[in-house]
């Protein structure tokens, strides 16, 4: 199936880089207005977008460890479907590694859980698929989906 | 050449000081990645100037993530470290959601508006 409308960043992966990443978005939303048929609402959007700031802040923040220098990249390509949209982001930087499972047990006091690693929880939960892999020649893969409704 | 982050300001928080050492904080764009540094840190200008019970006005927040959210709880444990509290208000509709999402609804709870926020504190 060919994607109705789509929208491809690359960028440095740096924080500073997120106005950028926003403004794709924007950008996006302005083209998916145009070709799909029923498309998403306000709050829909909201959500794909905190699950796209998630991940890519946690790109920014672990996939080059140890160096600021201009050059490492992140790319972005966001894509509309009938059905879903979609967003793939891909960065050279060192393997993501899951944190461990929490165990079960009471439920933590959400004042007491560390005050970093809850973007990827967010991310899933504002989507319908959420997927990580490295690619065969080293790269890192995030590949979020979110169905649209109706 | 690396820009030095230390000199340039991503965020402007304005703050007013109320009577009974209440301190308003009304950042304004995003508060991400980026920015939550910002607010980390006026509030701890804040709690150093003496204001202890604190109301952060997210009405200028266009659009908040974890980490964001992070400086807040940062900043509400500070402020009852301080032997204060501080309370969030005005939050737009992405923010609510993320809170509820976080299960944070719980310990931070959003008020409508500042003035009922300021309320809570004359009791």
């Amino acid at each position: 199936m060919n994607a109705l409308t789509e929208e491809t960043i690359a960028v440095p992966a740096t924080a500073q880089q997120l106005d950028a990443i926003h403004a794709a978005l924007d950008r996006f939303w302005a083209k998916v207005d145009s070709t799909v048929t029923r498309p998403p609402d306000r709050v829909w959007r909201a959500r794909f977008a905190t699950a796209v700031a998630e991940i890519a802040a946690n790109i920014i923040s672990h996939a080059y460890p140890g160096g600021r220098e201009p050059g490492p990249m992140l790319r972005l390509q966001l894509y509309a479907y009938p059905d879903r949209v979609e967003a793939y982001f891909n960065d050279q930087g060192v393997a993501f590694i899951p944190p461990p499972p929490t165990e079960d047990g009471p439920e933590p006091d959400p004042l007491e859980l560390p005050e970093s690693g809850r973007g990827l929880a967010v991310a899933q939960a504002c989507l319908d698929g959420l997927a990580y892999r490295r690619t065969e020649d080293g790269t890192n893969e995030w590949h979020l989906v979110k169905r649209l409704s109706g | 050449m690396a820009e030095k982050m230390a000199e340039k300001k991503s965020m402007d928080v304005i703050v007013d000081s109320h009577p009974g050492g209440i301190g308003v904080l009304r950042p304004a764009g995003r508060l991400d990645l980026l920015t939550a540094s910002e607010v980390r840190q006026s509030v701890a200008q804040v709690l150093a100037a003496g204001n202890r019970r604190l109301i952060v006005d997210l009405a200028g927040v266009s659009f908040i993530d974890s980490s964001g959210l992070a400086a807040l709880i940062s900043a509400l444990k500070a402020a009852r470290l301080a032997g204060g509290d501080l309370r969030i208000a005005r939050l737009n509709a992405q923010a609510r959601d993320l809170l509820e999402l976080t299960s944070l609804d719980r310990v931070l709870r959003p008020y409508p508006t500042v003035e009922e926020a300021l309320a809570g504190y004359s009791v």
